[in-house]
């Protein structure tokens, strides 16, 4: 069999023949769609025939092409017909089978403006339909665990803990180091110019411990903690754990989502703390070895700025940072839908949501905070 | 029966060789020097019971594993125990493949999926690729289901789909793996009379593994039938001698659902 394809044209009549010849297949078909698009716009015949005698082989390709070729003459007025068309071809333009398939590829409906105001708007209902009533039931949940709490389920929480707490313990620490080294260099000239270097121990009690540490450390949490329990609970469901679950008569929210939340709003504080010690101590060793700063009046310096209220503040943010990622982690998982894609979208979600919902809690309480005076 | 059994068509050429194929995994060879010969225009089937190596020979026959002895001859382009890229590559521009789970991509829609290999392989117009991607659902009676999630279909669409996107660019040869497996019968037999029309229409070589009698019957023209403990094949030939004239009794267990005699263990 002859590995070619001619196009023979001839004309007669107001009437052009198209002769194909050799092999109509995939490999050929784009090729001669070019071919004919340049042949439509050298001429304009009223009458168009294809003659497929001499066609060796056709697929799918070639009848698309032929199909194609069918919807532009229908759209530019043009009779076309065909002759001696192969068997598997005449399968698929009969006229039946166009009609059965909605003659050719149909135009795509473009929505108007508010039929695509509405349909976005469904989503966003539809998303915050299920945000309260998954934190209606969390909120039951609570409240049947603080009624009974041999209810919690403890094995899961302590594992929870671990997992979020002392696993970070490390990370934490030596972000927030750095971060005391950061504030005191950046810090450095400005306190050498008023001759007052010791003043970097405020810089670093302010900023680091008030400020730094809390976000900080809650943004860690997010990436480390929020996003693994989106993926954990997303993967659960598309395993489909959860409908198991579900048939055995679990608690959802109680047996996935409470432990884990528990877990990250109560290992977040004691985490913020050791992140704001660690910070202090990063500043301590920085001034010690650059600005030369004895350790005693450094330490001398914190004690005058640290509060009980900067200590406090830090462990209220950092139960509501927990909460807040661990409620965000858990509500993205559940939302997995059972595709592949679903799980990393979720994860993905769930650290940038809770992100974002971290700096937005941490807003209103600079506004309450400095408003109580604290 | 459907209508496409046997096809007295078959046998114009030699499409596929295996000889001497040797393949396994870790320190296990699953097969050992296996040979056979598929023909154009026939649906080949590759049988036995679970764990005899059919998957393990699906695989190496589309590249997937590699070969330890022996070659594999596909429309002249061979694989042997050397890695040969280029080889691989024109194997397969030839072939489509049909797994066991209808393997689509979920992201995509439906249309999408048998979409996806024209753009990425051939130079086609995307005018002609949505024409091809309409053809391909029409002739697996799946029209409408173009802008369809994979998630959404059901286990007998899915397969169909699978069957569409495997057929995309029209290759000579398709591979079936367990192509009706977990299908209630009606919805399996459709796969297998979809398979029929791909070859009849389409002129398409199909192989296919499976384990279930009732696909074996209605389309396969030959077939060969592997078992564990030979790492090899133990029969092969046309489905009615391999089940009315054989003596083996462990292909007469195979058809007729029972257990084979053993020696005494005692």
């Amino acid at each position: 069999m002859a590995n070619f394809f001619t196009l023979h044209i001839e004309r007669s009549d107001g009437e052009v023949v198209l002769y194909f010849q050799g092999q109509l297949d995939r490999d050929r078909s784009g090729e001669i769609w070019e071919d004919l698009l340049s042949f439509f716009q050298r001429e304009n015949p009223s009458k168009l025939v294809c003659d497929l005698g001499q066609v060796d082989r056709i697929d799918t390709a070639g009848i698309a092409l032929l199909r194609s070729l069918e919807q532009r003459c229908a759209r530019y007025g043009i009779e076309l017909s065909f002759r001696r068309l192969p068997e598997i071809a005449h399968r698929f333009l009969q006229e039946e089978q166009r009609q059965r398939s909605g003659q050719g590829i149909a135009e795509e409906i473009q929505p108007g403006w508010i039929t695509s105001l509405g349909m976005w708007n469904k989503g966003r209902f539809n998303a915050a339909f299920d945000l309260i009533r998954f934190l209606g039931e969390f909120i039951a949940a609570c409240a049947r665990v603080l009624r009974r709490p041999k209810e919690l389920r403890s094995w899961e929480f302590l594992e929870h803990l671990k997992e979020v707490g002392i696993n970070a313990v490390l990370i934490i620490c030596l972000l927030n180091a750095m971060t005391g080294l950061i504030v005191v260099f950046q810090g450095m000239s400005l306190a050498r110019s008023f001759g007052a270097t010791i003043y970097v121990a405020d810089m670093v009690v302010r900023s680091v411990a008030g400020q730094m540490a809390p976000v900080l450390t809650a943004i860690i949490i997010s990436g480390r903690s929020g996003a693994a329990f989106a993926a954990n609970i997303g993967t659960m469901k598309i395993r489909q754990e959860v409908d198991i679950l579900s048939v055995l008569n679990f608690n959802i929210i109680e047996f996935l989502v409470l432990p884990r939340v528990l877990a990250v709003a109560v290992a977040t504080p004691f985490l913020i703390m050791l992140a704001d010690t660690f910070g202090i101590l990063g500043g301590m060793v920085t001034s010690r070895l650059v600005l030369d700063i004895p350790l005693q009046s450094y330490l001398a310096e914190v004690q005058n700025t640290l509060d009980t209220s900067t200590i406090f503040s830090g462990l209220i943010r950092g139960v509501i940072f927990g909460a807040i990622i661990g409620l965000t982690g858990c509500f993205q998982g559940l939302r997995t839908e059972h595709t592949a894609n679903s799980v990393g979208v979720r994860a993905t979600s769930a650290t940038v949501s809770s992100i974002i919902l971290i700096i937005l809690a941490d807003t209103i309480f600079a506004v309450l905070f400095n408003a109580f005076g604290w | 029966m459907l209508d496409g059994y046997p096809n007295e068509d078959a046998g114009r050429g030699e499409l596929i060789r295996v000889e001497n194929l040797t393949v396994g995994y870790g320190e296990t060879n699953i097969l050992e020097d296996v040979s056979f010969s598929v023909y154009e225009g026939e649906i080949f089937a590759i049988l036995g019971p679970s764990g005899c190596g059919k998957s393990t020979l699906f695989h190496a026959m589309i590249g997937l594993l590699p070969i330890r002895k022996g070659r594999i001859i596909i429309g002249g382009e061979e694989l042997g125990p050397e890695e040969r890229v280029d080889s691989l590559h024109r194997i397969r521009h030839q072939i489509g493949v049909l797994f066991q789970s209808g393997a689509l991509l979920d992201w995509l829609s439906v249309g999408e999926n048998i979409a996806f290999p024209l753009r990425e392989s051939t130079d086609l117009p995307e005018e002609i690729i949505q024409h091809i991607v309409q053809l391909k659902l029409e002739l697996v009676r799946l029209e409408g289901c173009s802008e369809i999630k994979p998630a959404e279909l059901s286990g007998g669409m899915t397969r169909r789909a699978g069957l569409a996107a495997g057929m995309a660019r029209d290759p000579r040869i398709l591979f079936c793996d367990e192509p009706t497996f977990g299908l209630d019968p009606n919805t399996a037999m459709e796969i297998d009379e979809l398979l029929i029309e791909m070859r009849d229409f389409l002129k398409v070589t199909i192989v296919v593994v499976t384990h279930v009698v009732p696909t074996l019957e209605n389309i396969a023209t030959r077939c060969i039938m592997l078992d564990r403990e030979a790492k090899g094949v133990i029969a092969s030939g046309r489905l009615d001698s391999l089940k009315n004239d054989t003596s083996d009794q462990r292909v007469q267990a195979f058809f007729q659902r029972r257990i084979p005699e053993r020696q005494s263990q005692v």
